[in-house]
């Protein structure tokens, strides 16, 4: 054992058991940790974007070419205020309209790539099937092609889901819950890793138990 | 307070941004390309100031509460210190590697975040032992499925077991394909209809009511 | 028999502090011990290999995207390691940038880490962009100029002034981007950036949210896919056959760990499903 003496990894320790505190029951120490980390990560959040993206993306160019400068930093200025309007109850059409304005660009820019990507080529993956090589890819492609479909099946609901439509939202939903169970066992072997992380810290960094 | 003008422009707003977008995906003219270029570098600086009026909402709820001092508002306190202190130790020192707003990072924000997160293996196991039941059909294929990839996941069953991994291997790559496509396709289907009913004023809900 | 059938019931019904502390030891205790395990290297896993070979074999620098923080880091970032540590021992040149604010910090403490381990010349060997945001916008613009969005690196640098940004104007002219990622940002890389400026892009993703992303790797929009920690050992493995690395990193060393703590995860269910049809079926006995 080789305890850390770095204050630092002290300060961290404790804080990982402040919040792991919370498995017993909610505690002061948790409270604690819980609103210190939002306190944390408002400040840093805060320099981050100021620093890195405010400042010299808006306030430096402002400052340097004054009255001189590209419209857009105008516009941008303008759209700040109409969003700070927010707070402003006799403002709130220009919040309004700040809002529609960036709804709109966002909407506008998401259609046609959706479109594209998440309709379109999944259409084209499922139909393009490899029907050659090893067993278990054509197998395997089969199983997709035939699984898409009747998955599909099972969220169309402008028909009764009897006969050959029945039978196939059955499969469907046979074929989301084998989804479902690979995706489970994902997510918990994920949460495992990030319990890993800091179970290694406290071994490692902290209390030296471990290299 | 919304008038009727203020009601009906940021639909108008809504229409042009939203076709203009969509426009120029697909008809890349010089002239569309640099009026969408100008308004693209216009969200940048827009977006961190809509971070900084989340922030402020966020310490003026907590300010509310140490000024009126309501129930725990010593934990408000801490966040707000702590925003406090992050905040100018990043802006007088700077927020590069081997400064003090890093260090806070790394032994404060990100021990605490880290933490916050594990505790969701204890509960992803607890919810395991005491929801996850065969009790119907579809349950009991999401339970097989998953035992399936979680037992080839385990590299010492993976050497006793080599068909355990493969078929494991094969659950995630077909029938979870199969399940998820059929789910992108729906849900980008669903957003795009919710997106064209925005951008053409049919659903207005998202800008709220006119008075 | 009754008694075998009562202490099964009641194991089912144990508190779940009980469970909090198994869980805690099965993931604590294989540290201690001698035991470890090798991944093998899954078809996906592979595959990314290849499509990071391609890479390395083109001229072109290669764009990576470091999206996640602390709260997915013990996941992630031994995927993220392993891609930067191949990257720069084949010398291929790297501009980073990331999406997430809290990436920000982590990024400059790697690329720190890097510089020092492979003597990497800043504006050279790598650039890093910073943050960008919104992702969406951000993405889709730089297909057409990088230089417009960014204007300045993390340290204010102006892109004109850095000669690596000089052979990277826009995302196609990168050999391919990498996006290593916690939230949904591949999603968004596909949709912005693979649709319309048809670059390479090449995933490393949470467990948690890999599964959603096999859709677009069966339609090849996305060449290459490092599913979670697992994945990443895999991985792990792979660069150190490759002689990349001499060791291997810590997605290899938790794999006793995480094998131990599915181990208990499996138990835990069977049991809790035993608990439950035993209780069943004496309820509906007595009920007759």
């Amino acid at each position: 054992m080789n305890l850390a003496s770095d204050p630092y990894v002290w300060v961290a320790a404790i804080l990982t058991l402040c919040v792991f505190s919370f498995l017993y029951k909610d505690n002061p120490f948790f409270c604690f940790a819980e609103h210190l980390v939002v306190g944390l990560a408002a400040g840093y959040t805060f320099c981050t974007y100021w620093q890195t993206i405010f400042l010299p993306e808006l306030i430096t160019p402002l400052w340097q070419d004054g009255m001189g400068s590209h419209a857009h930093l105008w516009i941008s200025v303008v759209i700040c205020f109409m969003w700070a309007c927010k707070y402003i109850d006799r403002a709130q059409d220009l919040f309004r309209c700040a809002l529609a304005f960036w709804i709109a660009v966002d909407l506008g820019l998401f259609l046609p790539t959706t479109m594209s990507a998440r309709v379109l080529e999944q259409i084209a993956g499922t139909v393009n099937l490899r029907l050659q090589g090893d067993w278990t890819v054509i197998l395997g492609n089969l199983v997709l092609f035939v699984g898409t479909i009747a998955s599909l099946t099972y969220f169309y609901f402008s028909k009764a889901h009897k006969g050959v439509v029945g039978a196939a939202a059955r499969v469907g939903s046979w074929t989301i819950m084998v989804g479902f169970g690979a995706t489970f066992s994902y997510v918990v072997l994920s949460r495992i890793y990030l319990l890993i992380g800091r179970v290694h810290f406290l071994m490692r960094d902290w209390l030296g138990i471990v290299e | 307070m919304v008038t009727k003008i203020g009601y009906r422009l940021p639909f108008v707003l809504m229409l042009v941004f939203g076709v203009l977008f969509v426009v120029q995906y697909f008809v890349p003219h010089p002239a569309i390309k640099s009026t969408t270029d100008g308004i693209q570098q216009i969200k940048q600086p827009v977006s961190a100031f809509i971070i900084f009026i989340g922030l402020v909402g966020l310490l003026v709820m907590h300010a509310r509460r140490v000024k009126n001092r309501e129930r725990r508002w010593g934990y408000s306190l801490v966040t707000l210190t702590s925003a406090a202190a992050m905040a100018v130790v990043g802006m007088v020192w700077g927020v590069d590697q081997g400064t003090v707003y890093a260090d806070w990072f790394t032994y404060l924000l990100s021990p605490i975040e880290a933490t916050m997160f594990s505790l969701l293996a204890f509960f992803v196991a607890s919810a395991a032992f005491r929801a996850f039941r065969a009790r119907t059909a579809g349950a009991t294929i999401l339970l097989v499925s998953a035992f399936i990839v979680m037992f080839g996941m385990i590299p010492f069953f993976e050497e006793l077991f080599p068909p355990l991994s493969k078929l494991a291997s094969f659950i995630v790559s077909y029938p979870n394909t199969a399940a998820k496509r059929a789910i992108l396709i729906g849900t980008s289907l669903g957003a795009m209809s919710v997106a064209i009913k925005t951008i053409f004023g049919i659903d207005r809900t998202i800008l709220g009511r006119e008075q | 028999m009754k008694r075998v059938i009562d202490r099964l019931i009641a194991l089912s019904r144990i508190d779940r502090r009980v469970i909090y502390v198994v869980m805690l030891l099965v993931v604590a205790l294989p540290f201690v011990t001698p035991v470890r395990f090798r991944a093998k290297a899954s078809e996906e896993t592979l595959r990314f290999d290849r499509a990071l070979d391609a890479a390395i074999a083109s001229d072109a620098p290669v764009i990576v995207s470091l999206d996640f923080g602390p709260q997915t880091q013990a996941e992630l970032e031994p995927i993220f390691l392993a891609v930067l540590h191949k990257l720069f021992f084949h010398k291929k040149k790297v501009i980073l940038l990331n999406f997430i604010v809290e990436a920000s910090a982590l990024a400059r403490q790697y690329l720190h880490e890097m510089e020092q381990e492979y003597d990497l010349t800043y504006g050279e060997d790598y650039a890093y962009l910073g943050l960008a945001t919104p992702y969406y916008i951000a993405i889709y613009a730089m297909g057409t100029s990088i230089e417009d969005f960014f204007h300045e690196d993390d340290r204010g640098t102006p892109l004109s002034e850095i000669p690596l940004m000089q052979k990277v104007r826009k995302l196609g002219d990168a050999a391919a981007v990498i996006d290593v990622a916690s939230p949904n940002l591949p999603h968004h890389w596909v949709n912005f950036g693979v649709t319309p400026y048809k670059i390479d892009l090449l995933v490393g993703a949470t467990a948690v949210k890999a599964t959603d992303y096999y859709p677009y790797l069966q339609a090849e929009q996305i060449k290459g896919l490092i599913a979670g920690g697992r994945a990443g050992a895999e991985l792990e493995g792979l660069i150190k056959d490759q002689g990349v690395r001499p060791e291997f990193g810590s997605a290899t060393t938790s794999l006793a760990s995480q094998s131990l703590a599915l181990l208990a995860i499996i138990v835990f269910i069977v049991i809790g499903n035993v608990g439950y049809f035993v209780g069943r079926t004496r309820r509906q006995g007595r009920g007759r």
